[in-house]
């Protein structure tokens, strides 16, 4: 071991001892109040409060451990799973898949005019998303610790002396195996000098163009930017129904409220004045100035994972179990 | 410098975005809401007419207005409020402690915005520290958060110490093989001290989740918005360049030289106090697996 990485070693365990140590010794002082500490979540914090706000999180582990405490608490807004996704596996999902394909061809196949029933179109959008659901929903869950928890942003873990509390009630298995994970992605990084492209951020911001959608089948932490045809506008959501505005193509940004408190898991913009924004339990956001949200009226409580949209009247959105839904009067009727 | 006041036509705007006819909010209370909001927020300092304004545009107006007349009372909006935000209280709550053990929390926080009358006979709830500033479901959340860990410090402070922090506030006991070694551990833990105070405050907070409150990198990373390898990366780089200030701080503050400063990180690894845990457990494992020694049973049976 070089003479470099046994200091290393030594400054982790330094690290280790004396957060420890200060974690114990703290004394309750000026804490944020919950309104901060929400905005401060929420990013509805800028300028000088939002310097202030990060400077006493940044030391204060009272606050750390009150954050700790808010992360286990993000899964109030899960929708409950349907009830004919309960126990699909993958040995029904290759027949299913079959049968819809056939049930598509046949129904594609004669004329236009054929009229088909809802449910008849609802299996043929599933025959494209049976193989991303299957491949993806797993490694998404696997990230993370805990299977309730929802909101991507934030960790589910307890702070120490909450963990104690939770030791008895989380699965212990789970915990090793992300801690040795941990491990070793530290060893990597140990072993490794830091390179200057950050790679797997890149993955974290998508981008949608004009009417197009963003965001996945997976509902994840990603922050989400949605490109204007004027490409100067610009949105862009992240956890917890966050929502920002740009004007000058991203250089700065202006939060926006929703008045949601929900993931925001994809949007679309037809124009640079109109923005659809999707996400969890049914959220349906449009904006038609480019600032102001109105929440539409949507009939599920479903995950909401995509959206089209031609215009601020017209857009399809497609849910989580992948069923699509269509509005043409600016989201007063949905089909 | 007092902030400017908000005038009537912004407020009426952003009453109407607020959609307070709703509730039937009188005006006269959203605008002392809006008010207060920006008090809190600017102070005695104030702040110019554009700071004013961009920090009301960015209120959650819906909220405040329904917090609004949640607090005057209002039938329709108490229901609306039940219906929306209850249950996600309860949610919180049972996510905190499974078992059941925070619903009371949820009960007393629920009561608290309700309010109870105070002397004069006024209604006073917890929605007066509500302003807008975060929706109202972070709020509530961070509110119960709050309790949750106070609870839990206050049941703390009631608890005997464990074995192991008694251990570690004991005093450094002095090793007759190395005079200088609490001085080289004293030097080595103010430098690094002071090296982590200059840290910029996400580096801080990325050390003290990981390190202090024990999230693992994926938690941590998604607090401050990384992918878990970038946060890896992050922490490898903040220890590094650590490092290199402790041995900057410990030459040039210090005087000592190349040989005490290695010898300042030695006594680190050498120092039971900071062995890592796994390290210990792994090092019985291996004790455990050696071959049993046969020269101490010669000599036992002997």
């Amino acid at each position: 071991m070089s003479r470099e990485s046994l200091r290393d070693q030594s400054v982790e365990r330094l690290l280790k001892e004396s957060f420890r140590t200060s974690a114990r010794t703290s004394q309750p002082g000026s804490c944020l109040d919950a309104e901060t500490l929400a905005a401060w979540i929420d990013g509805s914090l800028a300028g000088g409060p939002l310097t202030a706000a990060s400077e006493h999180l940044a030391d204060c582990v009272d606050c750390q451990a009150t954050l700790a405490a808010f992360a286990r608490t993000a899964s109030p807004e899960v929708a409950p799973e349907a009830w004919w996704r309960r126990g699909l596996s993958a040995r029904w999902l290759v027949p299913m898949a079959a049968t819809a394909t056939v049930i598509a061809i046949w129904v594609a196949v004669p004329r236009e005019d054929t009229r088909q029933p809802e449910q008849t179109s609802a299996a043929v959008e599933q025959v494209a998303t049976p193989q991303t659901k299957s491949t993806g929903e797993p490694a998404a869950r696997a990230d993370r610790p805990s299977p309730g928890g929802a909101d991507e942003r934030l960790p589910e873990q307890p702070a120490p002396e909450l963990r104690r509390e939770a030791a008895a009630k989380e699965a212990a298995p789970v915990h090793e195996n992300e801690e040795r994970r941990d491990n070793a992605s530290l060893a990597a990084g140990n072993a490794a000098p830091a390179p200057q492209a950050d790679a797997p951020d890149s993955t974290l911001t998508e981008r949608a163009r004009f009417g197009t959608t963003v965001g996945g089948v997976i509902p994840g932490p990603t922050r989400i930017e949605i490109v204007s045809p004027d490409a100067s506008i610009r949105w862009r959501t992240g956890p917890s129904g966050v929502v920002e505005y740009s004007e000058d193509a991203g250089a700065t940004w202006e939060a926006t409220p929703t008045g949601v408190g929900t993931d925001l898991l994809a949007g679309a913009s037809p124009s640079g004045t109109v923005c659809w924004v999707v996400g969890r339990a049914g959220i349906v956001l449009l904006t038609t100035d480019g600032r102001r949200w109105q929440r539409l009226t949507f009939p599920l409580a479903v995950d909401l994972t995509a959206i089209q949209a031609t215009d601020a009247r017209t857009a399809a959105v497609t849910a989580m179990d992948g069923r699509r839904f269509t509005t043409v009067d600016g989201g007063t009727t949905w089909k | 410098m007092p902030s400017p006041p908000i005038d009537d036509a912004l407020v009426t705007r952003l009453y109407k975005r607020a959609d307070g006819d709703a509730w039937r909010l009188p005006l006269s209370v959203f605008a002392d809401a809006l008010e207060a909001g920006a008090d809190r927020v600017f102070g005695s300092e104030g702040a110019s007419a554009g700071d004013l304004e961009r920090h009301l545009a960015s209120l959650h107006l819906e909220d405040l207005a329904l917090a609004c007349a949640c607090a005057l009372g209002d039938e329709a909006a108490w229901e609306h409020f039940v219906r929306e935000h209850r249950p996600k209280l309860y949610r919180a709550a049972d996510a905190l402690d499974p078992s059941g053990g925070a619903r009371d929390l949820a009960d007393s926080l629920y009561a608290d915005l309700y309010g109870f009358p105070d002397q004069q006979g006024k209604r006073k709830s917890l929605f007066r520290y509500f302003h807008g500033r975060s929706s109202l479901s972070t709020w509530l959340r961070a509110v119960l958060a709050q309790r949750h860990v106070d609870r839990l410090r206050t049941a703390r402070r009631l608890e005997p110490l464990p074995d192991e922090e008694a251990l570690s506030s004991q005093p450094e006991a002095a090793d007759a093989s190395d005079p200088d070694r609490p001085r080289f551990l004293t030097l080595i833990k103010r430098a690094l001290g002071l090296a982590v105070a200059r840290l910029d405050s996400r580096d801080r907070l990325r050390l003290g989740c990981y390190y202090g409150q024990e999230w693992t990198l994926a938690q941590t990373g998604r607090l401050l918005g990384e992918h878990e390898a970038t946060a890896s990366r992050n922490l490898a780089r903040t220890r590094k360049a650590l490092r290199m200030d402790v041995e900057r701080e410990l030459r040039t503050a210090d005087g000592l030289d190349d040989a005490q400063v290695a010898r300042c990180f030695e006594v680190v690894t050498e120092d039971a106090r900071f062995m890592d845990l796994a390290d210990v457990l792994a090092a019985d494992e291996r004790a455990r697996d050696a071959p049993p020694d046969r020269s101490i049973r010669k000599r036992k049976t002997s």
